[in-house]
């Protein structure tokens, strides 16, 4: 992936085309969500300092997944990837109760972005293999899914190591994406 | 008229004679371009002696003398040439790197990042003298104005490109207008001029000095993601576009001067070679193209690449062009008289350039290593490993002596 194919993959994408921004706290599994969706190797993952861009095909659709490091000192940086997503999809550790309310102070911050007015939803409630995970109802009500009014969203519960619920997530993607102008 | 001063230059080898006419003091360049380790001094010096009125019997043994030191230079960077190690790490950018350079006398590099800042370094010491802070978004290019480099241009994902007082850190002028990601910056020779590439398919020419935009330049159908100011008069421009085209500026009128159409795919890079008589561009299409840059015409289409080419260059000479491929090669031509492939590097993609001197080529990669070739045998002469990311960008220094490389570990190596 040199500087070029970014610059590709920043290019106004065509209408078969789409930018997904995978967004959440560090350690919430964004890293091995996409690489479960590009069906890679999920044993070795290690903390995003940066980006990772890959390309997934699903129905019918090549969705182009920019995957951002979600430690603290680099969530301002977030921003920069904002411009033309199509669909900004979400990733929760629910077994992390204590950062449950850093989870939503930050997803808050982001749907109130300007640029990211009214792109869908998807928040992956993930880790659910694990014991003390809350489940995805849970989970939204912590977020305060329900009181978005301004965008389609849609919880999906998920153990991305494994993949499941990965898939369904997806689909539900490729259902929901906004007509393009 | 008097012969006062030989100047030597030596990248690309030449000669610049000062003289005194009629009270004035002014200059006379001499390209020596096609010298090389195996020229005869004595043959050249008689062939300028009797070329020049200038040179006068009683400087002949200076003159070759000079000739000598050109060569050394040359024949310092061949096959036997120096090895590179590691001399210094820069680690302070927070998110990935995007493109390296160095000064003229590779005192100075900088780095841009999509931390939003681009910083300048020492390059002996390691210690970063300054951040350029105050884009909103990824800065992605970043320039010095040759050959005085006391101004540096970057372009960023913020739509704007900047100029920065190098010593103090201080921006000097925002330059707005456009409407897509500046992904690239450049002064002109002369540094009165800089021109932007956007991805809002359009190209800009501001005046330095105000800021103000001087120019747009419309006519490409996507994304302007290369462009190269003429070396030598600074008055044309060429940009290389998303659409497969390249087209060719004068910067002193509004509208287009041609284009060259060709290839099937998108451009990846458009070069001048040393005089500005040729134009090189790559194609994702996985050719490359060789141009006449006062016409319109295709003078040679390398297509022995087997998938997208993604770099090329001139040498400092303009007597070789290198093109890299995602076909994890790398090759060289002869651009000077029949396009002969002089000779194939194998196992190397993202990035290539020529050594000053042209002996060496070097190659980045997704390998996490950057490559030095033998230009004439074709073989590796040294690997660079270290990193511990995909080596986005790489550069040789003017004298040769120092090479730059930004990874996506988010560091920046120095290599002497």
């Amino acid at each position: 992936m040199g500087l070029l194919s970014i610059l590709k993959k920043l290019r106004s994408n065509t209408e078969r085309e789409l930018r997904l921004l995978l967004l959440g706290l560090d350690n919430a599994g964004k890293t091995t969500t996409l690489k479960q969706l590009a069906s890679e190797d999920v044993t070795q993952v290690t903390p995003t300092a940066g980006f990772n861009i890959k390309s997934v095909l699903s129905s019918g659709f090549k969705l182009n997944v920019w995957d951002i490091g979600g430690q603290k000192k680099i969530r301002p940086y977030w921003r920069n990837y904002f411009e033309n997503t199509d669909v900004l999809i979400y990733v929760v550790d629910c077994s992390d109760h204590q950062r449950l309310q850093e989870t939503s102070f930050e997803l808050a911050e982001l749907l109130q972005d300007e640029k990211l007015r009214g792109v869908p939803l998807l928040v992956y409630a993930n880790k659910q293999d694990l014991a003390t995970a809350l489940p995805a109802s849970e989970v939204a009500q912590h977020l305060g899914l329900h009181l978005i009014r301004d965008r389609t969203w849609q919880i999906q519960a998920c153990v991305a190591t494994d993949g499941t619920g990965v898939k369904e997530g997806m689909e539900w993607v490729c259902k929901n994406i906004p007509v393009k102008k | 008229m008097k012969l006062l001063k030989f100047h030597l230059r030596y990248h690309p080898p030449g000669l610049v004679l000062e003289y005194l006419q009629k009270g004035l003091i002014k200059n006379k360049d001499i390209d020596l371009l096609d010298m090389n380790c195996n020229t005869d001094i004595q043959e050249l010096a008689t062939k300028l002696y009797q070329r020049e009125v200038l040179i006068t019997d009683d400087v002949r043994n200076q003159l070759e003398q000079c000739l000598e030191t050109l060569k050394k230079r040359i024949e310092h960077e061949g096959p036997m040439g120096k090895r590179f190690y590691i001399y210094k790490t820069l680690v302070t950018h927070i998110l990935p790197l995007t493109n390296v350079c160095f000064d003229k006398i590779g005192k100075r590099c900088l780095s841009g990042s999509y931390d939003r800042t681009c910083k300048v370094w020492d390059v002996d010491s390691g210690q970063e003298l300054k951040t350029l802070a105050g884009h909103q978004n990824v800065v992605y290019s970043v320039a010095f104005n040759f050959p005085v480099c006391n101004r540096v241009i970057t372009g960023s994902f913020d739509k704007t490109a900047r100029i920065w007082k190098p010593e103090t850190g201080e921006c000097l002028a925002t330059l707005w207008g456009h409407t897509g990601e500046v992904v690239a910056a450049q002064f002109s020779a002369k540094g009165d001029h800089a021109a932007t590439g956007s991805m809002d398919t359009t190209a800009k020419l501001f005046d330095v000095r105000t800021g103000t935009e001087v120019n747009t330049y419309t006519g490409h159908t996507a994304e302007v993601i290369a462009l190269q100011f003429d070396p030598n008069e600074g008055q044309r421009l060429i940009t290389g576009s998303f659409d497969g085209t390249i087209s060719i500026w004068d910067t002193r009128l509004k509208d287009r001067v041609s284009v060259l159409r060709g290839h099937d795919g998108e451009i990846s890079n458009v070069q001048f070679n040393w005089d500005s008589s040729l134009v090189g561009s790559s194609s994702l299409d996985g050719s490359a193209k060789l141009w006449d840059a006062r016409k319109t015409e295709c003078l040679a289409t390398v297509a022995e690449h087997t998938d997208e080419v993604l770099d090329i260059c001139f040498d400092w000479a303009g007597q070789r062009m290198a093109t890299s491929s995602s076909d994890c090669s790398a090759r060289i031509y002869d651009v000077k008289s029949d396009f002969k492939e002089l000779a194939v590097m194998r196992g190397h993609r993202e990035e290539v350039c020529f050594s000053p001197a042209g002996g060496c080529l070097l190659t980045a990669s997704a390998d996490r290593s950057a490559r030095i070739w033998n230009t004439t045998t074709g073989n590796c002469l040294q690997v660079l490993s270290g990193h511990c990311g995909e080596i986005f960008s790489c550069a040789f220094s003017y004298a040769g002596d120092a090479i730059i490389t930004a990874s996506k570990d988010n560091t920046c190596r120095i290599w002497r």
